[in-house]
């Protein structure tokens, strides 16, 4: 740390001081971190800074560049020039103070649309000419005539038309509108004066498609500023070498030398403490669901008497939270008003709405979904609730720190489990919350976050927004893509059949007569030599795509006549199952559907007080491999007969269930339960477990195998779809797989009669990939997969929700995509791509593999069961999840099927509904 | 699969076409032909070879039937853009390799955007519904049959002839009737008592779901497998097993 002393003809000391100065005007002394960072900063380098929300990170990122230019500028002479804000409207005859602010010289980039206050406030301190005189502002500080502005698909068009002939000098933005930026023409002077980009919440954005968007135009951007220093925010992750690797990337080309990256860490850590709300009645609590509602009395309790100003209580799913935010205000309507609910699908001013009444502490308590993961320091909230298993140990902590902001306080969660076995899960992170606190960090306890490897829709789209803006030259963008840690491993054969993707459609020698989308600029063209965008049709069609990455298909829901006002956003996959007249709840509101016109649901609220919670995708989370050693820790201590804490007093008689209806296995055992026939009608544990298994229990013949492996849904998924696989080869049959986090099953029409030995060879390591593989195809794993690599990659054109489809002879489904290409161009990268994702990261290949390893080195422990086990429950009440794979033949499965009907007095209805409006496709 | 089905004996192939024995007929719909070529004029990569095979899906059925005739129910060609010189080319060597056959085309709403097939091609296009009597032949004139492509509004009234039509592209979604395992949907002929809609016969077409009522009767094709299933119907008020909706069921309060 360099001493500084005042007033330095170094300039990096002399920017560091002003820095300083700015500090202790205000009272305020730096941290270490913060110090270093500058430091960093202005020697040039690039860098990561993690510490803990509420430590001033921003200001740590912030002030290098606003320091570097104080100590760049002369001392304000004159008049002080107009007050830097975001911009507004120009009054009048006055100039538009854009065009004298200085040119383009920091990138925000933020995975929220929407800034929080608290950081833009941050931001735009430092810019702000002191008033007050207790400030005592330094004649060496001058103003700087900067100007801040947003620059996301919530901007207004006149103004990102303005953006687009000059850049604010701050600018901030997300990946999307990034990419947006870079594909039109200009990019080289628009970003000529560019020094900093400062990348916020790095590690939400990383290990997704949005991050390897992020890298590709960060790459760009050094192209063409090779002296561009890349800064990073990060939440403690396990691997923050890695995700400072990933940001700052590599150099692009090899005789270029870059400063080392700096990894700047602050040495607070902030305790947590971890509580959890145990039911009373722990005999009757909840085997299965996830709704937890069954607590409700004592979470409203809680927080009613809890001394926190205003708490946030976090659901794992925007249906839960829909849910709870109605529960609560069914149970209390008293409290309308004082609670409210926010989460990704509702609209943004009911959101900012939302997020303004909690700043200024006016509502007790807020249900939220991850949507308040991020960014948000409201200063009010001191009160946490984590709803349901956090399910990663990184989440809990994230969330914890939404509470006690001041430096040294103690974080409190409150932890509400919504079935029994969630109390060990809660048990097992307390363990970690525990190891943390008494390390002073919780690097050793966090879950890493992998950058992707190589996703090749990304790097299509990317190819596509480059070309239809200034174009670009193949060798140069291959090593600009290969400085990316995403696809560092791009092999030449991939960078080939990218290349032929956006110029031929595909593989030279596949047929994709009379397509093009980028080719190779005329010689006439000044942009000779380069590979451009082969007419301005495709250029606006593809940036139709370029948004797509963030969310999957979605539709606006507004409602009908009167304004059409905005209500949020649902997944088209769910409105396309609704009838016109069908009820459904958003924002805490129950919802008629109307009709349905251009990517836009438009409805009216019903009289009737009951309606279905829509299920968006991707609300289920795999138990992180942390927590999952915790658990069967856990299990093995209450095995033994210890049950140490509230939260395994309280699992206790679940936990002595199963040791009396089956076993409880310690760590070197495998248990398997087998339960057939299922025997007469079983009464469902209680009513809310019957709620959330959407299946009556008068049905459901067949023959159960209950397999505990313990390792998070994601490998049980993809075991379950091995062993169904590898069941189907034995007989002809058809077995269907679920899983949980605990374990999965395999269920089948006829009896699964397999003894030790055959239990063993189904857990067989032999021909692990290649069945994997196989049983991949069988299944609708790798289609489901591909919707989103079409949608990125530009096959599947759906449009903005609100927006006409911008070609409607366009619309297709992935699945037409994926039938096609399979036959037709069977090399198609894409394709694989879908495989792939499959397989690591969502079969986890490495993870299937070990879990294998260690089912075979267990004692396998066989037990026949004639009822389900407490263990076994919850996991037959997964249907809705459920995958199949069948080696009968087809008629013969659809023997066993029927169709539902309807009555035909709907009929005449959906006929004028098709005419408004059905859609067409699968 | 046989069908009785508005006074004529009808048989329905897993290839997705109706044969009519009596008019030595073969009625196909929804042929979305060239469908690729007008993704790819717009910059949307789809490879070629579809509307190739399914012309020659076609030969073989008219081979196997012995059809001296072919009735196609609306969206031959799937837009302008489709009529590009392999499309046109490949329908042109089509015609040659039958070139006694007779073609009638009812126009769909496709059709009516690419425009009607080259002339010498000599497909006869009629639109927007045509009365099976009006188009000669003995078969014909004794038949209460119709065809369209759009399925007629309002067609279950008692003075309205059968009609035979495509354009939904039909997928019926099917759930297992113990509730053990999954659903899932397949392309379907759908048949009410005055409509009979046939499955697209094109292979880059897509579908929409279907919801039959009470007394119609749906026939399930398993795409790979080639076979052909009349689904058995579950009523309305029946048994429920698996719920089929999303988040249907979930508690209000």
């Amino acid at each position: 740390m360099p001493q500084a002393q005042p007033l330095h003809s170094n300039p990096t000391l002399a920017a560091l001081d002003r820095a300083r100065e700015w500090f202790s005007a205000r009272g305020w002394t730096p941290f270490d971190f913060q110090l270093q960072a500058w430091t960093a900063y202005l020697q040039g380098r690039s860098g990561l800074i993690n510490a803990p929300t509420g430590l001033g990170k921003t200001l740590a990122a912030w002030m290098g560049p606003v320091a570097e230019a104080w100590a760049e500028h002369p001392p304000a002479l004159t008049l002080p020039p107009p007050p830097a804000a975001l911009a507004r409207t120009p009054n009048g005859r006055a100039p538009d103070p854009r065009q004298s602010a200085e040119p383009l010289r920091v990138l925000w980039l933020t995975p929220l649309r929407a800034l929080a206050a608290d950081t833009l406030a941050s931001l735009l301190e430092p810019l702000t000419p002191d008033t007050d005189a207790d400030l005592n502002s330094s004649p060496d500080r001058p103003h700087l005539n900067w100007t801040v502005e947003m620059r996301t698909g919530d901007t207004p068009t006149a103004l990102k038309a303005k953006q687009r002939d000059r850049l604010p000098t701050v600018l901030i933005t997300t990946p999307e509108s990034l990419s947006l930026l870079l594909s039109y023409p200009g990019a080289h002077s628009r970003f000529a004066t560019l020094r900093t980009v400062i990348v916020d919440e790095w590690h939400e954005l990383m290990s997704s498609k949005r991050g390897a968007q992020a890298e590709l135009a960060l790459a760009h951007l050094r192209r063409l500023r090779p002296a561009l220093r890349t800064w990073g925010m990060s939440a403690t992750i396990g691997n923050l070498d890695e995700a400072m690797r990933t940001l700052v990337g590599r150099p692009i080309s090899p005789d270029a030398r870059a400063l080392a990256p700096a990894l700047v860490r602050s040495t607070e850590h902030k305790q947590i403490e971890l509580r959890t709300l145990l039911p009373d009645d722990a005999e009757r609590f909840t085997w299965a669901g996830h709704l937890g509602t069954r607590l409700s009395a004592k979470v409203l309790d809680h927080v009613e008497r809890s001394p926190a100003r205003s708490t946030l209580m976090f659901c794992n799913t925007r249906s839960q939270a829909e849910i709870w935010f109605r529960r609560m205000l069914d149970e209390r309507p008293d409290l309308l008003g004082h609670v409210a609910i926010h989460h990704g699908s509702l609209d943004k001013d009911l959101r900012s709405r939302v997020e303004n009444m909690l700043d200024q502490g006016r509502l007790r308590c807020v249900v939220c979904t991850s949507s308040l993961d991020l960014g948000v320091d409201f200063r009010p909230v001191d009160g946490v609730i984590q709803l349901g298993s956090p399910k990663g140990i990184a989440r809990l902590l994230q969330r914890a720190g939404r509470s006690g902001h001041r430096p040294g306080a103690v974080s409190v969660v409150t932890g509400v489990p919504t079935n029994a076995f969630e109390l060990v899960e809660f048990a097992a992170a307390a363990d970690l919350v525990d190891r943390a606190n008494r390390e002073g960090s919780s690097a050793s306890i966090v879950e890493d976050r992998p950058p992707l490897d190589r996703p090749i829709d990304v790097l299509v789209q990317h190819l596509v927004t480059c070309a239809i803006g200034d174009g670009f030259v193949e060798r140069e963008m291959l090593d600009e893509v290969r400085s990316t840690v995403s696809f560092e491993r791009l092999s030449d054969d991939e960078w080939k059949w990218a290349i032929d993707f956006v110029t031929r459609g595909g593989e030279a020698l596949s047929a994709y007569p009379r397509y093009a989308k980028v080719v190779p600029a005329p010689p006439d063209d000044p942009r000779a030599g380069r590979l451009v965008g082969a007419s301005d049709a495709i250029a606006r069609l593809h940036r139709l795509t370029i948004g797509t990455i963030a969310d999957s298909a979605v539709m606006q829901v507004r409602y009908w006549g009167g304004g059409g006002g905005l209500v949020g956003t649902i997944e088209e996959r769910f409105i396309a199952r609704l009838e016109v007249g069908a009820r459904f709840i958003l924002a805490g509101r129950v919802l008629e559907l109307v009709r349905v016109r251009d990517m836009t649901a438009y409805v009216r609220r019903a009289t009737n007080r009951s309606g279905i919670v829509p299920r968006w995708d991707g609300g289920r989370m795999s138990l992180s491999t942390r927590l999952a050693d915790g658990v069967r820790a856990r299990l093995d201590e209450a095995r033994r007969g210890e049950f140490r804490g509230p939260e395994m007093e309280s699992a206790r008689p679940l936990l002595e269930l199963q040791t009396r209806w089956s076993i409880l296995p310690g760590p070197e055992d495998l248990l398997v339960e087998r339960v057939w026939p299922l025997g007469a009608p079983q009464r469902p544990p209680d009513d809310d477990a019957r709620a959330v298994s959407r299946r009556t229990f008068d049905g459901g013949g067949g023959c159960h195998a209950f397999l505990y492996f313990f390792e998070g849904r994601l490998v049980h998924e993809g075991l379950g779809a091995l062993l169904s696989h590898r069941l189907t080869r034995l007989a002809r049959r058809t077995v269907t797989s679920t899983a949980t986090d605990q374990g999965l099953s395999l269920s089948s029409p006829t009896a699964i009669d397999l003894d030790e030995a055959g239990w063993r060879a189904l857990l067989s390591e032999e021909r692990l990939f290649e069945d994997l593989i196989a049983c991949m195809n069988a299944s609708a794993l790798v289609r489901r997969q591909f919707r989103d690599i079409a949608r990125v990659a530009g096959l599947v054109v759906t449009g903005y929700p609100g927006r006409k489809t911008p070609a409607r002879q366009l619309q297709a489904s992935s699945e037409m995509f994926f039938e096609v290409l399979e036959e037709f161009d069977s090399g198609n990268l894409l394709v694989e791509q879908a495989r792939r994702e499959v397989l690591e990261a969502q079969l986890e290949f490495k993870r299937i593999q070990s879990a294998l390893r260690r089912a075979l080195a267990s004692r396998l422990r066989l037990v026949e069961l004639d009822r389900l086990s407490p263990l076994g429950f919850p996991i037959w009440a997964e249907t809705i999840r459920a995958t199949q794979v069948s080696s009968e033949k087809w008629s013969d499965i659809v023997q066993r099927m029927v169709v539902r009907l309807e009555d035909s007095a709907v009929r005449s209805e959906r006929a004028t509904k098709r005419r408004a409006g059905g859609r067409k496709d699968g | 699969m046989h069908l009785h089905w508005a006074g004529e004996d009808l048989s329905l192939s897993a290839d997705r076409a109706a044969h009519w024995p009596r008019a030595s007929a073969l009625i196909v719909a929804d042929l979305h032909l060239g469908k690729a070529a007008a993704y790819r004029a717009l910059g949307v990569p789809v490879p070629d070879g579809g509307a190739e095979r399914d012309l020659k899906r076609l030969s073989r059925l008219i081979d196997r039937t012995g059809s001296n005739w072919v009735i196609v129910l609306g969206d031959l060609l799937h837009a302008r853009s489709a009529r590009s010189e392999a499309t046109l080319a490949s329908l042109a060597r089509w015609r040659a390799e039958h070139s006694s056959l007779r073609v009638t085309v009812v126009r769909g709403n496709h059709d009516l955007r690419a425009g009607d097939p080259p002339d010498e091609l000599a497909f006869e296009c009629v639109s927007p519904t045509v009365d099976a009597s009006a188009l000669g032949g003995a078969a014909c004139r004794a038949s209460r049959l119709r065809f369209g492509h759009e399925p007629p509004a309002g067609a279950d009234s008692d003075d309205d002839r059968p009609t035979l039509c495509g354009h939904l592209h039909p997928k019926v979604s099917l759930e297992p009737i113990d509730g053990a395992g999954l659903g899932w949907s397949a392309p379907c002929f759908w048949f009410s008592r005055a409509v009979g809609v046939l499955p697209a016969f094109g292979s880059f077409t897509g579908g929409a779901r279907i919801r039959p009522v009470r007394g119609d009767r749906v026939f399930a094709i398993g795409e790979t497998e080639g076979e052909i299933v009349e689904v058995k119907p579950l009523g309305a008020r029946g048994r429920r097993t698996i719920n089929s909706q999303p988040g249907a069921g979930l508690p209000d309060r």
